[in-house]
């Protein structure tokens, strides 16, 4: 039937993509086209205003720009462990307010919240937090250990706090997918489980998170885009320091580009942070839709 | 079909409405201008504690006349980050902050300000700083005015401590340090979590160890000098002091926290510009403070106070409102005005004197140093402002480096000779 209708409107369909395709073809890939790529061949200085043709030189120069390949290892540490905690995190709340507690709905809205501020907020917040209260804290608890820890101080605890925070604004919006996937297991499956004695976490793990395994799936490369495009917090909390040592490189671009003026280096750098997403979107896409066909 | 029409005629208005957003600011400055018949002329400037006496300053002179609307619109953050997007976007506004030398220098060469050799305000400028706002002979931009950086004291507090003397050698500086700390008392207050706040103390310790800060600069944009030199330990050595002396958690404070560690006395010295004091009419009107050049070498006469033109402004050459913005530049310029913008900016704590002939009404201590290391002659010139614009952004974090220990003195200087060759490039 859907096949039928499919067919039947497929040029009517096609009609209604066509003003959101315009529009992403002006603002992105002509842009991209006409400009990045185009730009990342020159020595483009914005200020200077001198344009040179150098070909494949500022890609040679990239890769033994030593920020460059920093900035590229922290995005991958940052979207590798970001990741990987605000899942477990957000299942683990799923999982709570799938049961039957008071005012699920309520709390449910609290921790998505994070997910709707903007990431700039998210850091002021976030910084009061640890340059204020934290040591505050500590004095009124007179627990010195906390009270001295510099989060701002060195690389780790830097990194560090862009993860808690990344984390933190991450979850909700994973927590509410996992809620819904949870609540469209099949009853019968989990009342059968629990006939055999099925209970706790053999409950969780043999029953529950297999079949939750495409919400899984889903939620692990959503985030992962993002993470590769990571600017807004590592920029307002640690402003890429100290010494650029929690500069992402989206950060990294922009820095060149609009710190430096180095425009055409900066053009590149973009190009390779273009490949990259596409790159990792191209297996999202290709995975998210085996399973598709396996549901 | 009635669903097919209203679905496809939804999806256009949504292409539509993306379209409308981008062009609805044009719209608004328009019938604002219709509205109340005033030509506005924005201004664009940095000196997030400023934006209080920027903004009566301001309002004076729409008090005065009804064709113009004065604004001064403030940037917070890395204010090259913003000049660079605007001339991206070919947006900048009709007047603009910028540093002086390298960055006039290369906003003249791009054709982007005007030439303001035919105002009148050239006249008035005092000779010596003539090399900040000129290229080849000709004005492209007004010294707004002429700043400090040098180390702001407590008098207070060095008292409470028995200072008598303000230190002249990195021995006595080390020396005050002690005696701060056994009154337990923060010697510093810690501003490092901005990179820029450690480009100027930078600045300041290579000025001392380069001797000769043009010929050092000149020789640096040639691509031929370095950083390194035979003085460079003293300046670590100075650092490292800094480091020490600036209370736990040093690295977690921002400019602002360290400002007002400083103006409610919770720490004794700060490494800034006069502009760290604005904050201390709201904080601590009583504040008692003094100024002295940074102590880094064993010799006392190199202990001279930082003195340069700070800011400059530049006119946008293709703004729409050209005499409108040169009617405002006259009134900045304007030094018989008692009761004008410099009243504003330059007769209160924390204020900016201008770069000319101009009787300021601060009554703090720091201020008759300031005089003092002026009729002097004590004074030295800001090397960052000379050095390649965009150089702040390298010799910034690669300092805070040093701070967090991340990376040792040789290791620091020489990844700023290979950054600042890059950056020449």
């Amino acid at each position: 039937m859907s096949d039928f209708l499919y067919k039947k409107n497929k040029k009517f369909y096609f009609l209604l993509v066509i003003p959101a395709l315009v529009i992403y073809c002006v603002a992105l890939v002509g842009p991209l086209l006409i400009g990045t790529f185009p730009s990342s061949l020159y020595n483009w200085n914005l200020i200077k205003g001198n344009k040179k043709f150098i070909g494949l030189e500022n890609f040679i120069k990239l890769f033994h720009d030593e920020q460059f390949i920093h900035a590229l290892l922290f995005t991958i540490l940052l979207a590798f462990v970001s990741i990987i905690l605000s899942n477990v995190v957000a299942f683990v709340i799923a999982f709570a307010l799938d049961s039957n507690i008071r005012g699920k709905g309520v709390i449910r809205s609290f921790f998505f919240i994070p997910n709707i501020i903007s990431g700039v907020m998210v850091s002021f917040v976030w910084m009061f937090i640890f340059t204020n209260a934290i040591p505050n804290i500590g004095e009124k608890l007179h627990l010195d250990s906390l009270a001295q820890i510099s989060w701002f101080g060195n690389t780790n605890m830097a990194m560090l706090a862009v993860i808690i925070v990344t984390t933190w604004q991450s979850t909700g919006f994973l927590m509410m997918l996992y809620v819904a996937g949870l609540q469209t297991l099949p009853k019968d499956v989990i009342e059968a489980a629990r006939l055999d004695g099925c209970t706790g976490l053999n409950k969780i793990f043999r029953i529950q998170l297999p079949l939750l395994m495409p919400t899984v799936t889903i939620n692990l490369f959503v985030s992962i885009a993002g993470a590769f495009k990571a600017f807004d917090i590592p920029l307002a909390l640690t402003g890429g320091g100290p010494s650029n040592s929690t500069q992402t490189l989206a950060l990294n671009i922009y820095t060149d580009a609009f710190g430096a003026f180095r425009t055409g280096y900066a053009s590149a750098k973009s190009v390779v942070l273009f490949i990259i997403v596409a790159i990792v979107a191209i297996i999202q896409l290709s995975m998210t839709r085996k399973r598709e066909v396996q549901m | 079909m009635k669903k097919k029409i209203i679905s496809t005629f939804l999806a256009g208005v949504m292409a539509l409405s993306l379209i409308g957003c981008g062009s609805s600011s044009g719209k608004e400055e328009s019938t604002a201008e219709a509205g109340g018949n005033k030509v506005t002329v924005k201004m664009v400037a940095w000196q997030s504690g400023a934006a209080e006496i920027f903004k009566e300053g301001a309002e004076e002179f729409n008090k005065r006349q009804d064709k113009i609307n004065f604004e001064v619109e403030m940037q917070t953050g890395d204010y090259a980050q913003y000049l660079g997007s605007k001339v991206a976007s070919d947006d900048l506004p009709d007047m603009f902050f910028l540093n002086p030398y390298s960055q006039v220098q290369q906003f003249a060469d791009n054709g982007r300000i005007l030439d303001l050799s035919d105002q009148d305000f050239n006249s008035k400028i005092y000779e010596s700083v003539k090399d900040a706002y000129t290229v080849d002979g000709k004005a492209y931009a007004y010294p707004l005015c002429v700043q400090m950086l040098g180390v702001f004291y407590n008098l207070d507090l060095f008292k409470q401590a028995g200072i008598t003397e303000i230190p002249k050698t990195y021995d006595e500086m080390k020396a005050v340090c002690e005696k701060l700390k056994a009154n337990n008392i923060t010697p510093f207050a810690a501003e490092y979590k901005e990179t820029w706040t450690l480009n100027h103390l930078f600045s300041m310790l290579q000025g001392t160890a380069v001797g000769d800060q043009k010929e050092w600069t000149d020789e640096m944009n040639a691509g031929k000098g370095s950083f390194k030199n035979d003085n460079s330990v003293q300046a670590f050595r100075f650092m490292d002091l800094v480091k020490e002396n600036s209370g736990s958690n040093y690295m977690d404070a921002d400019s602002t926290s360290g400002f007002n560690a400083f103006a409610s006395g919770k720490a004794a010295m700060i490494l800034s510009g006069e502009w760290s004091l604005l904050n201390a009419n709201s904080v601590n009107p009583d504040l008692n403070v003094g100024v002295f050049g940074t102590p880094s070498s064993d010799n006392p006469e190199d202990a001279k106070l930082d003195v340069d033109v700070g800011i400059c402004v530049a006119v946008n050459k293709n703004s729409k409102h050209l005499d409108e913005t040169l009617e405002v530049l006259k009134y900045l310029s304007d030094n018989t005005d008692k009761k004008g913008w410099m009243h504003y900016t330059a007769d209160s704590v924390g204020g900016t004197l201008p770069a000319m002939e101009y009787e300021a009404q601060i009554d703090k201590q720091y201020f008759k140093d300031y005089q003092s290391y002026m009729n002097s002659g004590n004074t030295k010139q800001w090397v960052y402002l000379r050095l390649a614009s965009g150089s702040g952004d390298l010799i910034g974090p690669e300092i805070q480096g040093y701070f967090t220990g991340n990376s040792d003195m040789e290791t620091t200087l020489k990844n700023m000779d290979t950054k600042y060759k890059d950056l020449l490039e």
